[in-house]
């Protein structure tokens, strides 16, 4: 390995830690530590050591300070989101609402099924007894919140594209569509159509996560709520077969709840987008 | 555990070292590089301390106002045909730390004693 190229490593390194970071915290991290090594390579220089041995003296240098690196960038994070300017739009409103409420519905639903399911661990899903005009109001309530949720998420995919220009905004989209879609396709019987709706868990999950990533959401929330969309997609497949899922199907109650989460972050705002700067590599 | 926000660890304690020392020798202002080099050969270490360390540190000493710092002008840089160095020197504060961060050292009693007494 060449002094050069063990620049470069630590270079994409920083770059890489120093992501979404404000972009005057940014610049100055790079610039200093650009400045760094061209001050490492000029004392190698004027001792005449070997290019192999300069490298080894950089690439040792970086990979000891690799924790101090990610303390930093974590502790940066934290103050950036705290000093972080937020707006909120009429449309954002609408989106926040729109997810607390298909939050609050959907957990509503879930909680007899999964009531029932802890009391009896070993009952199979669809022997599930519930009186008729009760389970059909639950499940109305069910529908509708589905649909809340794919609204919501469907609003904040333009709100994102627009705002911080993200193709991040596509995926909502497509989730929001997969809700709909499969909601109301399942409804009129289309063989397969309630395979879309697992569009909704996968988009909001990846969604989430990009909010937090901007700083518009709690890390922990974006972790919640992917874990819980994951949830999904082992539990309901399971529940489709027929499987007792017992204990598990508490996990269930982590996507709609987090969801209501998500919608209280939105109506604080969403961060104003920092201009972009231009990568180091 | 947490530190108190003032606490200073054993390499602030090297960087407010080389920053004071460098300014007695001259040098009032210091760029990273350069206080590493100087903790490197006071401290007869073999090696410089690691980017993250070093930095991570600085800026902690700089938010409680134990150092200052000061970009160097972009066009002095380019005249050397180099990037743009940031200058740090230790603050009257930052002075007063190391003092007293010497003198816990030289007499850990003292600090023992005090600490009992809050």
């Amino acid at each position: 390995m060449t002094a050069e190229l063990a620049g470069r490593l630590v270079r994409a390194w920083v770059a890489n830690y120093t992501r979404g970071l404000p972009s005057d915290i940014r610049r100055n991290r790079m610039d200093e530590i650009e400045s760094d090594l061209w001050s490492q390579h000029d004392e190698a220089d004027s001792t005449d050591r070997s290019s192999t041995r300069v490298a080894i003296e950089i690439v040792t240098r970086l990979a000891l300070g690799i924790p101090a690196d990610l303390a930093w960038r974590l502790e940066q994070g934290r103050l950036a989101a705290r000093s972080m300017e937020r707006s909120t739009a009429m449309g954002t409103k609408i989106v926040a609402l729109l997810a607390i409420i298909g939050g609050l519905g959907l957990t509503v639903a879930a909680v007899p099924f999964v009531s029932a399911w802890v009391a009896n661990p070993a009952a199979h899903p669809w022997d599930m007894h519930t009186d008729l005009v009760g389970g059909a109001v639950v499940i109305l309530i069910g529908q509708a919140a589905l649909i809340a949720l794919s609204l919501s998420l469907g609003g904040l995919g333009p709100i994102l594209a627009s705002r911080y220009d993200s193709p991040i905004g596509i995926v909502a989209e497509i989730g929001a569509f997969g809700g709909v879609a499969g909601l109301l396709l399942a409804d009129v019987g289309v063989l397969g159509a309630g395979l879309a709706l697992f569009l909704l868990p996968g988009a909001s999950a990846v969604v989430v996560v990009y909010m937090a990533r901007i700083h518009a959401a709690h890390w922990s929330l974006a972790v919640i709520h992917a874990a819980a969309a994951a949830a999904f997609f082992v539990l309901l497949p399971a529940m489709a077969a027929n499987t007792p899922i017992g204990y598990a199907a508490i996990f269930i109650l982590g996507y709609p709840i987090s969801w209501i989460a998500v919608g209280l972050e939105l109506l604080g705002g969403l961060p104003r987008p920092r201009p972009a700067i231009p990568s180091a590599s | 555990m947490r530190r108190k926000t003032g606490e200073l660890v054993p390499l602030e304690v090297s960087i407010l070292e080389a920053s004071v020392e460098l300014a007695r020798r001259g040098m009032p202002e210091a760029h990273g590089f350069l206080l590493a080099r100087e903790i490197r050969d006071h401290d007869g270490a073999r090696r410089l301390t690691a980017y993250g360390t070093l930095y991570k540190a600085l800026d902690r000493l700089e938010r409680v106002g134990y150092l200052a710092s000061r970009w160097e002008d972009p066009m002095v840089a380019a005249a050397d045909g180099r990037p743009r160095r940031r200058f740090y020197h230790t603050t009257a504060v930052g002075e007063q730390a190391l003092a007293e961060a010497r003198r816990a050292v030289s007499d850990p009693g003292t600090r023992r004693s005090a600490a009992a007494q809050a």
